[in-house]
């Protein structure tokens, strides 16, 4: 017994000091470094500079509050566009689902620069699509890219695998006899998806929308190519305050915040979703 | 909206020559709607795709590979001709490779310990693994930023090297873990009964059976790294990978061969999961290596 | 999530003590790892600058910054062919700070990402690699073809008195790049303000630059000094511009493909790389702004960790040769500082020679003014200003 333990031990360790060393310990100097003050140049240097949060809130709210409305808002249409199409896979794929859904998390297998760099040529102010937009009256201003429905649009289609694949999960493993259980019982097509399917697909609902939202709100990528100056994300500040204006304390602190409020918020919606079976034995572990 | 597994996806019911009326063409739209949007659905989703393919075949005037200006090889045929970018390109694919490797080993040890052994702080060791992968990237960025500069390790192709390994481990615990899960545990101690020791069980038993997962972990963990930019910015220093060559060339014109590599990626991506897809089907699972709801 | 808050859920035996072992062996393990340092994080104290040593005859191989298209595609095989010395020529400069941001942690170890020249800087990141130690001195006697030919006008310049770290790359005329076609009333910086064309307007994020042609536009005498108002009232300028939605993004080397496609009609933009788009594009014009415009330099310096030094003298030398000089010139059309460019021109290209753009008369830059420095605490506040308008 105590071998199996010794075992244990020798088997986690390498992984857990790797992740300890690269993911704990830097957590907690970005901490330190968010409460130091100074200036690049003069040096910086730990003394509690609280002061820094408050700052780096109040200068940057409104990319804050933008990065959570952007992100949910491309976490809802995500869910809408996916679960029809995993929906659809499932039942309707028959010997050709296993092809469509490679089909589907196809595209993400190129980079995701040079895809979100595809979109702003299919978005540019002169493309037929954009023409095409505009003629429905979706493209006020007679443009698309610059504007926060470009950033949603791309946030939306680059985290879509993510949605996808833990609904595809969920509705795999349907059980088929339930639906059939339910027409047995005279339940209408309609009541029987919205009374047996969707809630058996609640663990990939709640699994897609955290796995969409969390590397959405600290996106940037979209908001840099896509994006103008007015929807410019967390992401973006956060970037230019470590990489160029070198503002490491004040970047410090909203990485730190941002952290913070993602994990509060994910347990409270994983609180609210309740979902006993969320993520496997992972958080159900943690007792 | 019928359930019926056996309907193959293609839209195969065509209102015949002498059903023309209204009312028989709605009734085929509402049954094959599902289809139809699944259709849709796909194209969207490979529509900046056929962009990407469509411009590698583009001849621009000038530097910028913006709008068509006609169909040439050229680009294909000089793959390889900027030298900057390829350069970025084969620091991408050892980057990728070497973490893989390295990520995969740890995390397979890891999901073994987590699913076989029980010890001190297990509960603890889960919540290291996915606490990285719940993090936006951004601050994983960020806080291995400020750990290089704070310690004073320069940026470059050893820090892209910890950084990435670093990410990739919490998903190759879980690809690696999901396997070993569903796993019929008597095989192991068959192999233990008829006297084989566990380096011998693992090696003859365990790891021919969860040799998927290790397979999907490694693919997973090439892509993950293949495709970084957010972390890799942060901590590359002057060192460039390809996302971080295609961000700078975004700036000032992006030379065709970058659309010419990012189709090669494609395709040969694509290739190793349709060979993976075939060989799970063959094993009589259908679903996808990297199919994992943690991952 | 259980994971934040042990104390709600199932209770496990012993398991808050167990965790909270861990917690405080981790806490001693991160003041360990901290305490053993913290260099690199910044600049530290102002340093002595060394001198970059030459020695010998160039050899080896070399590694330049600079922005994009700043060179003549015959200058570096040229280069390689007369010494032997291999070259890599970067183009990743994007922003003066964001290059200097990239750098200057290794700067601060002493290194310098393997490149032994920059040849990007603007005087005022010239300027602070000076005052912390990251520029090294020249050896005159290496580089005697560039003190022989470097143009009266452009030497001995406020940033770096006596050229002591530092000699011109090139120099440029900022001010406005328009799609002819798409905004032809366009004429001075305050124009792309003009609520007609909400959306279509870029901004350059080089601040001494752009807020200096709107700083023109907006009456602010040069002759003077300039005043943090002056500063303020264009950063406010700008600011306001981007809250009412008339700029479509405040870009870099990016600038360009927007014009291009037509996403944008206007933008503050140098001469030089309007030229070079007007080639891609007949309808891109670049249009000296009726109150003047902004002329701006960019200067080669030695950073500090350098290798072979001898080799980028060689290379500063090689460019300062009036022949060489001129094929970056016509390639370019970027202002040159080498003395006797136009003449070399002259034989082959007279046109070329005659063109006000790249060879300015006093008359046709008469309202233009060098790119305006800041300095103190007017430069930091004006700085913090700008960073929130085109970070935020």
């Amino acid at each position: 017994m105590i071998r199996r333990r010794l075992t244990g031990y020798a088997l986690v360790l390498p992984g857990a000091a790797w992740l300890v060393v690269l993911f704990l310990i830097p957590m907690y100097l970005m901490w330190r470094l968010s409460l130091n003050s100074g200036a690049v140049e003069s040096g910086f240097h730990f003394n509690w500079e609280w002061a820094n949060y408050k700052e780096a809130f109040t200068l940057y709210q409104e990319q804050f509050f933008r990065s959570f409305y952007y992100a949910g808002i491309a976490t809802v249409v995500a869910l809408v566009i996916a679960y029809p199409l995993a929906y659809g896979i499932i039942f309707y794929g028959g010997r050709y689902k296993t092809i469509l859904l490679l089909l589907v998390l196809a595209p993400f297998l190129t980079t995701y620069l040079i895809r979100t760099l595809a979109w702003e040529t299919i978005l540019s102010d002169q493309s037929p699509a954009v023409h095409l937009l505009s003629a429905v009256g979706l493209a006020p201003g007679g443009h698309v890219l610059g504007t926060a429905g470009a950033v949603i649009a791309g946030i939306t289609y680059n985290f879509l695998p993510f949605m996808v694949l833990p609904l595809f999960a969920s509705l795999e493993t349907i059980d088929k006899r339930y639906l059939e259980a339910a027409r047995d019982l005279y339940a209408s097509p309609r009541s029987a998806f919205w009374r047996v399917t969707v809630p058996l697909s609640t663990p990939g609902i709640v699994a897609g929308a955290l796995l969409t939202f969390i590397p959405a709100v600290g996106d940037y990528i979209n908001a840099n190519f896509l994006g103008g100056p007015n929807n410019r994300m967390i992401g973006n500040v956060v970037q230019g305050l470590y990489l160029t204006e070198r503002n490491y304390p004040m970047a410090a602190a909203l990485s730190f915040i941002l952290m913070v409020v993602i994990t509060v918020a994910v347990a409270i919606y994983i609180r609210v979703a309740g979902s006993r079976a969320l993520m496997g034995d992972d958080l159900s572990e943690l007792g | 909206m019928s359930v019926n597994g056996e309907t193959a996806l293609t839209v195969n019911r065509m209102p015949r020559a002498g059903a023309r009326s209204p009312a028989k063409a709605i009734a085929w739209l509402r049954r094959n709607a599902i289809r139809i949007y699944v259709g849709v659905a796909i194209a969207y989703l490979l529509l900046p795709i056929a962009v990407i393919v469509l411009f590698s075949f583009n001849e621009p005037t000038g530097r910028y590979n913006l709008v068509w200006s006609g169909f040439s090889f050229d680009a294909w045929i000089h793959a390889f001709s900027v030298q900057v970018l390829t350069e970025a390109l084969v620091n991408s694919v050892k980057l990728a490779a070497l973490s893989a490797v390295v990520a995969t080993a740890l995390g397979t040890a890891m999901a073994m310990a987590l699913v076989r052994h029980r010890f001190l702080g297990r509960r603890l060791a889960n919540l290291l693994v996915i606490l990285p992968m719940t993090s936006p990237e951004i601050v994983v960025g960020s806080a291995l930023l400020s750990f290089f500069l704070i310690v004073g390790i320069p940026l470059g192709f050893e820090t892209l090297i910890l950084a990435h390994i670093m990410f990739s481990i919490g998903f190759s615990t879980v690809v690696v873990r999901s396997r070993l899960v569903n796993f019929d545990r008597s095989l192991e101690d068959a192999a233990a009964d008829l006297g084989a020791g566990p380096i011998a069980t693992f090696r003859l038993v365990t790891l021919p059976l969860i040799a998927p997962a290790i397979g999907g972990s490694l693919f997973l963990c090439f892509v993950l790294s293949l495709d970084d930019f957010v972390v890799s910015n942060f901590n590359a220093g002057t060192t460039l990978t390809f996302p971080l060559y295609v961000f700078g060339a975004s700036q000032r014109g992006i030379p065709v061969q970058v659309n010419v590599i990012a189709t090669m990626l494609f395709a040969g991506t694509l290739l190793i999961g349709l060979v993976a897809a075939l060989i799970a089907r063959r094993r009589g699972r259908t679903r996808f290596v990297a199919e994992d709801p943690e991952a | 999530m259980r994971v934040n808050r042990p104390s709600v859920g199932k209770r496990r035996q012993g398991a808050p003590r167990k965790i909270g072992t861990a917690v405080a062996a981790l806490l001693v393990l991160c003041v360990a790892v901290s305490a053993c340092g913290s260099s690199g994080i910044s600049g530290g104290e102002t340093a002595e600058s060394s001198t970059a040593k030459a020695t010998g005859k160039a050899s080896g191989s070399l590694t330049i910054s600079n922005w994009p298209y700043y060179i003549s595609p015959k200058t570096i095989p040229g280069f390689e062919k007369a010494t032997g010395i291999k070259t890599t020529y970067l183009e990743d400069y994007n922003s003066n700070e964001e290059f200097y941001g990239k750098l200057q942690p290794l700067l601060a170890n002493g290194e310098s990402g393997g490149r032994s020249l920059f040849a990007g800087p603007s005087p005022y990141i010239v300027e602070r690699m000076i005052r912390q130690g990251y520029a090294q001195k020249l050896e005159k006697n290496a580089i005697k073809t560039v003190v022989e030919n470097a143009s009266p006008d452009i030497t001995n310049p406020a940033y770096d008195p006596g050229n002591k770290y530092s000699y011109p790359w090139m120099s440029g005329l900022m001010g406005i790049a328009v799609r002819t076609d798409l905004a032809p009333d366009i004429k001075s910086a305050c124009d792309l303000f003009n609520p007609k064309y909400k959306g279509k307007v870029e901004l350059f994020t080089e601040m001494r630059q752009t807020l200096g042609v709107i700083m023109k536009c907006m009456g602010v005498d040069f002759s003077k000094p300039i005043t943090e108002e002056d500063w303020m009232a264009a950063v406010n300028k700008v600011k306001q511009a981007k809250e009412d939605g008339q700029l479509r993004k405040f870009a870099g080397n990016d600038w360009t493909n927007e014009l291009l496609r037509g996403d944008v009609v206007a933008s503050t933009g140098a001469a030089g790389d309007t030229y070079q788009l007007e080639q891609e594009n007949p309808n891109v014009k670049w249009v000296m702004p009726e109150q003047g415009c902004i002329i701006f330099t960019n200067a080669m310096t030695i950073p500090v960790g350098a290798p072979n030094a001898t080799a980028a003298y060689a290379f500063m030398n090689y460019v300062y040769e009036p022949k060489h000089a001129a094929q970056i010139v016509e390639y370019t059309h970027y202002l040159s500082p080498v003395a006797g460019v136009q003449q070399v021109i002259a034989k082959t290209d007279p046109e070329l020679a005659e063109n006000e753009l790249v060879f300015p008369s006093k008359k046709s830059i008469a309202k233009c003014s060098p790119e305006p420095q800041l300095s103190g605490e007017m430069e930091q506040k004006v700085t913090a200003a700008w960073n929130a308008v085109i970070n935020g």
